[in-house]
């Protein structure tokens, strides 16, 4: 893997960390347009340096969707745009592929969030841990409505839950922090529990955020219905083996003793485990979800 | 000879544990101090009398409208909008922070400066995929030589000015010329022997897109801290007539000292901020230190031992003034580099005076050679600089290891590149006058 693979790959991890990955690839798109307007080289050279940061996008560890499935229509798209021979004219052209994409993100997660209102009712106590569609539209969208609810948020790393409690006590949304294992005592109150995904594979696995799995059992062995949000870019063409999950291996030490401490980037989650799927044309079912893939 | 024997040893002693880092600075000097008084050598009456009250006031007040700004999110956003600025390029990275680690050093202080700029400026070159070393030692470096210009840039430059009575005004104009020269110098040195680091990322479309997500994460990550807009105004309102009052100060009358402490308390009740809260950033440690070194040092010289060491030492050399003025510059930019340059610079003071009363040399020019000797001689080692220390360790806390010979590598060329720039400078200077 080169230097500036394992770079973006980091980068990748670290927003997603603070931002949903729909968010994050609204930002790498973004990031794209600016950088072919800063981009200084030949036409011949053009092609290959597009070529290139495409296949890195594609190789990130792990596989960053939505931006993932764009690039993969990125390169079928793009053909054409690389026969007039004047670099502007392709420059321009490139851009406006990512800017109607920029266009296609931003108006899945409004349908997203429009059919994800339905499913927050006053009274509501809902549990959330990581930082999603829901947490980031959803939810501050239902407050704006007048819906009554509160949100329960269980604790992941700092960074993270730091940053779903930023945005709750932005929108003056009224919530409670606990430990992800002290769950189990909040199950009579609980009504529901919202999730989104990175990803869902091709053998209908989740890719969401370390933790993820735990709860999502834990919801289904008590009853707690579970709602997924999943945008239809987010269909991956590849099976859970090849989302590119990534291991840690660091050595840490406690009193004297030196051992190797192993964890993933990722969370895999059944999605059999999923009560409700929520898409941007409304709730779906497991044996219909993939009929929203690209293609 | 008992009476001049303990202060001597007791002083050599605190010397030690100071440059060792035996226990804390602060520590060394008062329990020096407090052996002092035990012994009967100096009464404690005698011994508050010889703190320069004037240095701890400019150092209190600087602290306190350094830590307001901090507190209001200024340093942050100023950091961000130059990352914003340098677009990824390497050489703007080392270009647009140096610039701004020279301006923070030498009108606030440099450890502030490099406490803010490291960080920022790891993440943005190990993004791009370029080595941080090389920039963390040019930033260490250039706050050293940023803080050379100011009467309030260096420590060695606020007891210099507190102590012998030196203004803003003549601190800025004897050595800012000289500092912005060694400035130029040393980063054209830092790009020509590192230019692999340093080539341009516009014909990589990866890299310039990697550019655009690290300022989007840099972003988050510096700017995620409460941004107090009023007490940033009202900080920024503060610390330009703090540094007009230094300007002015022929004509208002008002020292250094008293215009920081006076600012630094008007702040603390306009800005209505928690004073708990900033009184927690100044760093005491420091301030005793000083206190105690004053002592210590002001023992020496009623005792008569600074005279010996100036009659014996420095006034062997003859009565030449370029001579006198290269011993100066020379001897303070190498013993810096390895000693504190704060009691270094506070013993150095009346042995200086004592070179004066015996040949007098004009325009202040010994003076300015012990600055600029001081302030750039701390370049030499990870030792030699506070802000050497701090970035060093900052570094570390990311990961980016620098050792003590690889700081010197580059510190050292560059401080004796810094030192003959200023020793032409000054012999120029004296040539003129004489």
């Amino acid at each position: 893997m080169t230097d500036t693979q394992k770079s973006m790959d980091k980068l990748f991890i670290d927003l997603v960390k603070v931002y949903s990955s729909s968010k994050t690839s609204i930002i790498a798109l973004q990031a794209i347009i600016d950088a072919l307007d800063h981009l200084e080289c030949s036409y011949d050279e053009l092609k290959d340096q597009v070529r290139i940061l495409s296949d890195q996008i594609k190789n990130t560890q792990p596989r960053m969707f939505p931006l993932d499935n764009l690039m993969i229509l990125f390169d079928k798209e793009s053909g054409s745009h690389f026969q007039s021979r004047d670099i502007d004219s392709t420059k321009n052209g490139l851009k406006t592929i990512f800017k109607s994409y920029l266009d296609r993100l931003n108006d899945d997660l409004v349908k997203l969030t429009h059919q994800g209102l339905k499913f927050v009712e006053d009274g509501d106590l809902i549990v959330i841990h990581s930082i999603e569609e829901n947490v980031e539209l959803l939810i501050p969208e239902a407050k704006k409505q007048g819906k009554i609810f509160k949100v329960l948020i269980l604790k992941q790393d700092f960074e993270t839950t730091g940053h779903v409690i930023k945005i709750l006590d932005k929108h003056e949304i009224d919530f409670q922090v606990i430990p992800e294992y002290d769950l189990v005592h909040y199950f009579e109150q609980v009504d529901k529990l919202f999730i989104g995904a990175q990803a869902l594979t091709l053998d209908n696995k989740l890719i969401c955020d370390p933790g993820t799995s735990n709860i999502v059992s834990e919801c289904h062995l008590n009853n707690i219905p579970v709602y997924l949000f999943l945008k239809s870019l987010k269909l991956s063409h590849f099976p859970a083996s090849e989302q590119n999950i990534k291991k840690y291996e660091t050595k840490e030490h406690h009193g004297g003793i030196e051992y190797k401490e192993i964890f993933y980037s990722n969370d895999i989650v059944e999605l059999k485990l999923v009560d409700h799927i929520i898409m941007e044309n409304g709730e779906t079912n497991i044996d219909k979800v993939h009929d929203f893939a690209i293609h | 000879m008992d009476s001049i024997l303990i202060p001597v040893i007791v002083f050599l002693l605190v010397y030690v544990a100071i440059t060792f880092e035996l226990v804390n600075k602060a520590v060394a000097t008062f329990s020096g101090v407090a052996i002092l008084v035990m012994l009967h050598v100096v009464s404690e009456h005698q011994a508050i009398e010889l703190i320069d009250f004037e240095t701890i006031m400019l150092l209190f007040g600087m602290m306190v409208i350094v830590s307001i700004l901090k507190h209001s999110g200024l340093f942050s956003i100023v950091s961000v909008k130059i990352a914003e600025l340098t677009n990824g390029s390497p050489v703007k990275i080392l270009v647009l922070f140096s610039v701004v680690t020279a301006l923070m050093s030498a009108f606030l202080d440099n450890v502030t400066t490099v406490l803010i700029i490291i960080p920022i400026i790891i993440e943005l070159t190990r993004g791009l995929g370029l080595d941080p070393k090389k920039y963390v030692l040019s930033q260490a470096i250039i706050s050293n030589i940023g803080g050379t210009a100011t009467l309030i840039g260096d420590p060695p430059n606020v007891i210099i000015g507190s102590k012998v009575g030196l203004t803003f005004n003549q601190f800025i104009l004897n050595l800012g010329p000289i500092v912005i020269i060694i400035f130029c110098v040393s980063l054209f040195f830092i790009w020509i022997t590192n230019r692999d680091q340093f080539t341009s990322i516009k014909g990589n479309l990866v890299k310039i897109f990697s550019v655009q997500l690290l300022l989007e994460k840099i972003r988050y990550e510096f700017l995620s801290i409460e941004i107090n807009r009023r007490i940033m105004i009202k900080g920024l309102v503060f610390l330009v007539i703090t540094i007009l009052l230094f300007v002015t100060q022929t004509i208002t009358g008002l020292s250094p000292g008293v215009v920081a402490l006076s600012m630094g308390v008007f702040l603390l009740l306009v800005s209505r901020v928690d004073i708990e809260h900033v009184l927690e950033e100044i760093e005491w440690s420091t301030l005793m230190f000083f206190a105690g070194l004053f002592i210590l040092v002001g023992v020496l010289e009623e005792k008569g031992v600074i005279e010996w060491i100036a009659h014996h030492i420095f006034l062997n050399v003859g009565d030449n003034p370029y001579v006198a003025v290269l011993l100066i510059l020379w001897t303070a930019g190498i013993m810096s580099g390895f000693l504190d340059n704060i009691p270094f610079t506070i013993t150095m003071i009346p042995i200086v005076q004592i070179m004066l009363e015996n040949n007098p040399i004009p325009n202040n020019l010994l003076w300015w050679a012990l600055a600029l000797g001081a302030c750039l001689g701390g370049n030499i080692t990870i030792i030699g600089a506070s802000a050497n220390i701090v970035s060093v360790g900052i570094s570390k806390k990311y990961g980016v290891n620098i050792s003590f010979i690889e700081f010197m590598k580059t510190g050292m060329i560059i401080s004796f590149i810094s030192l003959t720039l200023a020793s032409l400078y000054l012999m120029g200077y004296l040539w003129i006058v004489l």
